[in-house]
């Protein structure tokens, strides 16, 4: 600990300043980490997700849209999802949730909610929207039945007729939810 | 978590995965070896006690100073001037733009160098401040202190007081400032006392320079004597005779008198810097270099040749071990051949001296069988002589 406090006090020559705008600062950089995590995920062209800022000049609200992976039964599907990122992002998980009503056992159907672990307790710093996007990509075609949000779907998930019925009597396209 | 506008993209091993950005002041984790801002890993570690890459459980204490490689690696990206968007293009090392900040950035945040205005602006925005605001500050606190006169005298209302009442000018009377002035003694000094000013803020401008530089050489100092106690642990008393080297060698020698030379020999250089921090291992050192010259390398044992590393010594010791333990192998051999061979010529020799007793054991049976024929034979004769024959 002395090592740490030793090595952290040469920087703050004027500490007083620091203070004052240390808010500010720190705000600063979670934009900063955003437009980061913004240009990341436009240059790495990842296959079947996309995410971005909701207006201009708010960083902390974005939509992004994941297509059912293929050979799943989402296969050709396309789901809207808003994110929003707390002041404290990247230390505490953003909040997800569908927009685009999605039949699946571990969402919740009328609010959007997902239950997955990466965005509750196993929530780390290093994670970013691409992670979060992919995980909710794969959650798609390999849902969690032990602990659903939504019981039917878990007992309708092992017939995949009836689920692709139930499935599709509640989606509704992107460009009509929108 | 530095705002700094990196001018070319950095390598991804320099960026802290939790800002995005590259480390500022590093840390590496002391379970897991992942390196992270000490902000950044500091705040993840009060939302939870894990490793944010691996999850594998982290507290504050797990912390350390990542390898100075990495510190400098960051220490020397170059970051463009925040204030890039008000017009200064200046590019530097990201170490060295807290400096330009301060002292050279025409948009940088400095407070109005004329004592007493608490004032901050930009840089460039100085010269007109002084000129504006402090002007007229003379006149502002010449009428402070007639107000403040007032108070005692409020019935002679036409009380005039000096222009130059800030540098010490005493006078305060009926006569205008302008009429004054012909007569002050101040207004022939004032250019002294502009270029006096100018001085002075110029100096304390230096001084806080100066001040930023030791403080930086304090911190070194401090991180070196770290380093080196730790590398005087890890080496034991090795430290100590190695330190010494030159001195503790010609101590060996001249016994008694080098007992006492040979530590303020060497301990010469530290010495001369020793009145500027607290000494609290030189007399640690002078007893143990003392000891070292005195007891361990007296004669029984060869000395060990201390002008070499630890290593090298380690590397000879463990050679002539080897070296022994061939020999003692050899001569082990060599004794066990002899042995077999001395075992085979005695089992030879028995089994001659065997063969030759049983030669003469026929004999002598030989002999006695003859015998007792030739007695059998004169007994039917003489039984009494028999009788006493056999008894024999």
């Amino acid at each position: 600990m002395e090592q740490l406090t030793s090595s952290l006090a040469p920087p703050r020559a004027s500490p007083k300043s620091n203070v004052a705008s240390s808010s500010q600062q720190v705000a600063g950089s979670v934009a900063k980490r955003l437009s980061n995590e913004l240009m990341t995920l436009m240059m790495s062209s990842s296959p079947g997700i996309s995410a971005f800022p909701k207006h201009d000049g708010n960083l902390f609200e974005w939509v992004g849209t994941i297509e059912g992976p293929s050979e799943t039964i989402y296969a050709g599907l396309t789901f809207k999802i808003s994110i929003s990122f707390p002041s404290n992002y990247p230390y505490v998980a953003p909040t997800i949730k569908f927009d685009t009503p999605c039949y699946h056992p571990n969402v919740d159907i009328t609010g959007g909610a997902i239950c997955l672990d990466i965005l509750q307790d196993k929530w780390s710093a290093v994670y970013s929207v691409q992670t979060i996007l992919l995980s909710l990509q794969s959650l798609l075609g390999e849902p969690n039945n032990a602990s659903p949000l939504n019981p039917d779907a878990a007992s309708l998930w092992s017939t995949p007729t009836a689920f692709k019925t139930q499935l599709m009597k509640h989606y509704r396209p992107v460009s009509e939810s929108s | 978590m530095s705002l700094y506008n990196y001018v070319e993209t950095p390598n991804t091993n320099l960026v802290c995965c939790i800002c995005r950005a590259p480390f500022t002041d590093p840390i590496t984790t002391r379970t897991c070896t992942h390196t992270f801002c000490s902000e950044c890993i500091l705040r993840a570690l009060t939302h939870s006690a894990l490793c944010p890459i691996d999850r594998s459980p982290l507290s504050v204490n797990d912390l350390v100073d990542a390898s100075p490689i990495v510190r400098s690696l960051v220490d020397e990206l170059v970051v463009e001037c925040p204030h890039l968007s008000e017009g200064c293009s200046h590019t530097s090392q990201r170490q060295a733009m807290p400096l330009h900040l301060r002292d050279e950035c025409e948009y940088g945040e400095v407070g109005c160098l004329v004592d007493g205005c608490t004032e901050v602006m930009k840089r460039k925005d100085i010269p007109a401040h002084v000129e504006k605001a402090h002007a007229d500050s003379e006149m502002h606190s010449g009428e402070e202190g007639q107000e403040e006169e007032g108070s005692i005298s409020r019935t002679e209302s036409e009380e005039h007081t000096c222009p130059h009442a800030g540098i010490g000018c005493p006078y305060t009377g009926p006569l205008k400032a302008s009429e004054h002035l012909e007569s002050c003694p101040y207004e022939s000094l004032k250019g002294f006392f502009v270029m006096n000013t100018a001085r002075m803020s110029l100096l304390t401008e230096q001084n806080m320079l100066l001040r930023h530089r030791v403080d930086t050489l304090e911190s070194t100092v401090f991180t070196l004597r770290r380093e080196m106690n730790a590398a005087k642990n890890a080496l034991g008393p090795w430290f100590r005779s190695s330190y010494h080297g030159m001195g503790g060698y010609s101590v060996v020698g001249s016994e008694v008198a080098g007992a006492t030379a040979g530590p303020s020999e060497s301990g010469g250089g530290v010495d001369e810097l020793s009145p500027y921090f607290p000494s609290e291992e030189v007399g640690l050192r002078h007893r143990a270099s003392s000891s070292v010259s005195e007891g361990m390398y007296g004669g029984i044992v060869a000395p060990l040749d201390l002008g070499t590393t630890l290593e090298g010594t380690l590397v000879g010791l463990r050679e002539s071990m080897v070296g022994l333990a061939a020999g003692v192998d050899s001569a082990g051999r060599r004794s066990e051949i002899a042995l077999a061979n001395e075992t085979l010529r005695l089992g030879e020799e028995m089994m001659s001296v065997r063969a030759q007793m049983h030669g003469l054991r026929m004999q002598v049976h030989g002999m006695m069988m003859d015998r007792n024929a030739a007695l059998r034979e004169e007994g039917y004769g003489n039984f009494g002589m028999a009788g006493s024959i056999t008894k024999l």
